[in-house]
């Protein structure tokens, strides 16, 4: 996928992975996949780049 | 099955022996060592290395049960190296040098680790941990510097100005036994820290690990290799290891809802072993022949000088087994101890040694928690919200390399001590890739020169008990022959000269660097003296320095 997640450095996703999983600790297991749309929603917002959030959709899709 | 000895390593029970104390001797020791697991023994063997008599205390009457800690580093084989043992270590090990990562049934990371043909050591190598711990116990009873008494339980410790009484509890009765200085290399469960009322602080993890060691015949490569989520066991992990002798150490995460003794239990273990080697194609007749229970802990106590008693290894932190920083990092307690100890007791250095000790072995068991913390959220998400990142980050991984630098296991690297108080200046001029102040040295194959001869070699050949002053042959500034002017003083250093062609060497010993790269990696350069610990730690870099910043450097160093 292109976009700024390829030159993330492994510091860089350590530290997103680690806010990631402790908000979604946060939000608990019941509402974790409430929590994850409205995520996606307000990151997709922030991108504001619809060619690039729909790229993102398609690589989540796989392997799923 | 568990808890018990494995029938793959024949087991000798060592008779309790009455010590000189129990029939009146009243002499305080230099060291006492309390423990003889792995990290006890070499803090023995490094001790006697550097000139120290030792008596080391153990419960048991043999070495422990099992695999344990299976995978030993190339920083510890180095340190074995000059203590003793490491060649026979090395040469009965498993060597590896990669490792595969599986998500279900898709490989999703390779771990390829640097090595080459020339090197001494592997990166890492697999080893029991009775199997290794029997090769040090074999170094210390034929070291007269040692005595080792089995069946010998500390019961009573007091620290006075001057020394530490113990009492110790025999089969025959207990006795008193005093030393200048004791080691607490006691583990997990260390009664000294509790006798000191000295507190674990950190983080536990809930995940838990049956690890088994079973007997499978199969050429399969050594190698680590790692599935999560396999369709053997679902919502699982395991990890699989070559160890000597045909014995695999099979480690898998229990489920939450799993309890762990009804697991333990053959009747379950076997199948679940069997679905496993099913599925990854092993078809050879295989046995369980030992197993246990793991849980990963980051913690540790403040502080690992407590007067006149210092703790080591499991005693002082526990590190989760993910990356192998556990029995690594209490090797290389001990090493760092031991030197810093003889130090202060020959009065070549001061007492403030064991400070430096104290404050380089927790800066490194600090960053042993930091790497150890990130492999155990993958290895044992902490909860819900890990597991399914987690997860998430092993699917994209199929198709995504940028996010596969998240699955590197994180294997251990040997802990430069660059905010020591031992270290002096660094004057050469830095560049990319130069050795900071505090790294330890690295030991590719050189050709030496020792005694007039010259000869096949590996660099950490040349550092033994003392310090080294490497200087570039022929350097005019006059550093070169003022290592030997402070030699000649009684100072403990050697010189070490680098030089790029063999012809060029005068008497002494030499390392030949025909390429320069050796140099460069130093910080070598003409007019540069580089100054080496006896631990292989690089500890100043001065420019045409005179006698009395060498002696500065050294007094720095000696604390």
């Amino acid at each position: 996928m292109s976009g700024k997640l390829n030159e993330a450095d492994t510091e860089t996703l350590e530290v997103l992975f680690r806010m990631l999983s402790q908000a979604i600790e946060e939000a608990g297991a019941d509402k974790e996949r409430l929590y994850l749309a409205k995520l996606s929603m307000v990151m997709a917002s922030h991108i504001g780049d619809v060619d690039v959030v729909r790229e993102a959709t398609t690589v989540a899709l796989q392997d799923l | 099955m568990t808890q018990e000895n494995p029938p793959y390593f024949e087991y000798t029970h060592y008779p309790f022996v009455r010590p000189p104390e129990m029939s009146g001797q009243r002499e305080t020791r230099p060291v006492v060592i309390v423990g003889a697991g792995p990290v006890g023994l070499t803090a023995a063997l490094s001790l006697a290395h550097f000139g120290i008599e030792t008596i080391v205390l153990e419960i048991r009457d043999c070495v422990s049960d099992g695999s344990r800690a299976t995978c030993i580093s190339r920083r510890s084989l180095e340190i074995l190296d000059h203590v003793g043992p490491g060649p026979a270590i090395t040469a009965k090990g498993i060597w590896w040098y990669s490792g595969s990562t599986f998500f279900r049934d898709k490989k999703v990371f390779s771990l390829e680790m640097a090595h080459s043909n020339t090197d001494k050591h592997p990166p890492f190598l697999n080893m029991q941990q009775c199997v290794f711990e029997q090769f040090l116990v074999d170094a210390c009873l034929a070291n007269e510097r040692i005595d080792l008494r089995w069946l010998s339980k500390v019961i009573d410790l007091t620290q006075h100005d001057e020394a530490v009484a113990l009492e110790v509890e025999t089969p025959e009765g207990t006795y008193p036994l005093e030393a200048q200085y004791v080691a607490a290399a006691d583990g997990a469960h260390s009664g000294i820290r509790q006798k000191l009322g000295l507190r674990f602080e950190g983080t536990s993890y809930e995940g838990r690990y049956l690890i088994t060691d079973i007997e499978l015949e199969t050429d399969t490569p050594a190698e680590r290799r790692v599935w999560f989520d396999p369709p053997s066991n679902p919502r699982s992990t395991i990890i699989m290891h070559c160890q000597p002798d045909n014995i695999w150490r099979f480690d898998c995460q229990l489920r939450p809802e799993e309890d762990e003794q009804a697991e333990l239990d053959p009747e379950r273990l076997i199948p679940r072993v069997q679905r496993h080697l099913d599925d990854i194609g092993e078809t050879g007749a295989w046995q369980p022949v030992w197993s246990s229970l793991y849980k990963a802990h980051c913690l540790t106590i403040e502080s690992y000088r407590h007067n006149r008693v210092c703790f080591i290894g499991d005693a002082a932190h526990l590190v989760p087994i993910f990356g192998v920083r556990g029995l690594n990092s209490g090797v290389e307690d001990a090493f760092n101890l031991g030197w810093k100890l003889a130090y202060a007791l020959r009065g070549i250095g001061s007492e403030k040694l064991l400070d430096s000790f104290d404050t380089e072995r927790v800066a490194a068991t600090h960053e042993n928690h930091r790497q150890a913390t990130k492999s155990t959220w993958f290895m044992t998400p902490p909860g819900q919200g890990f597991t399914l990142m987690r997860d998430a980050v092993l699917s994209l991984a199929i198709s995504q390399p940028w996010v596969r630098g998240l699955i590197n296991p994180r294997q251990a690297a040997p802990f430069a001590y660059t905010d020591s108080a031992l270290n002096g200046r660094d004057q050469a001029e830095p560049t990319d890739g130069m050795l900071p102040l505090g790294g330890v040295l690295p030991n590719p194959m050189v050709r030496l020169k020792a005694n007039g001869a010259w000869t096949d070699g590996h660099l950490l050949d040349v550092t033994g008990a003392g310090f080294v002053g490497l200087v570039k042959e022929g350097d005019p500034s006059g550093a070169d022959e003022n290592v030997g002017a402070i030699a000649d003083e009684g100072l403990p250093v050697r010189r070490v000269a680098l030089v790029s062609d063999e012809s060029g060497a005068s008497d002494g010993t030499a390392v030949c660097d025909p390429t320069g790269a050796l140099g460069e990696l130093l910080g070598v350069s003409s007019g540069i003296l580089v100054l080496i610990r006896p631990d292989d730690h690089i500890c100043a870099r001065l420019v045409r320095p005179d006698l009395s910043a060498l002696r500065n450097a050294l007094d720095t160093a000696l604390g």
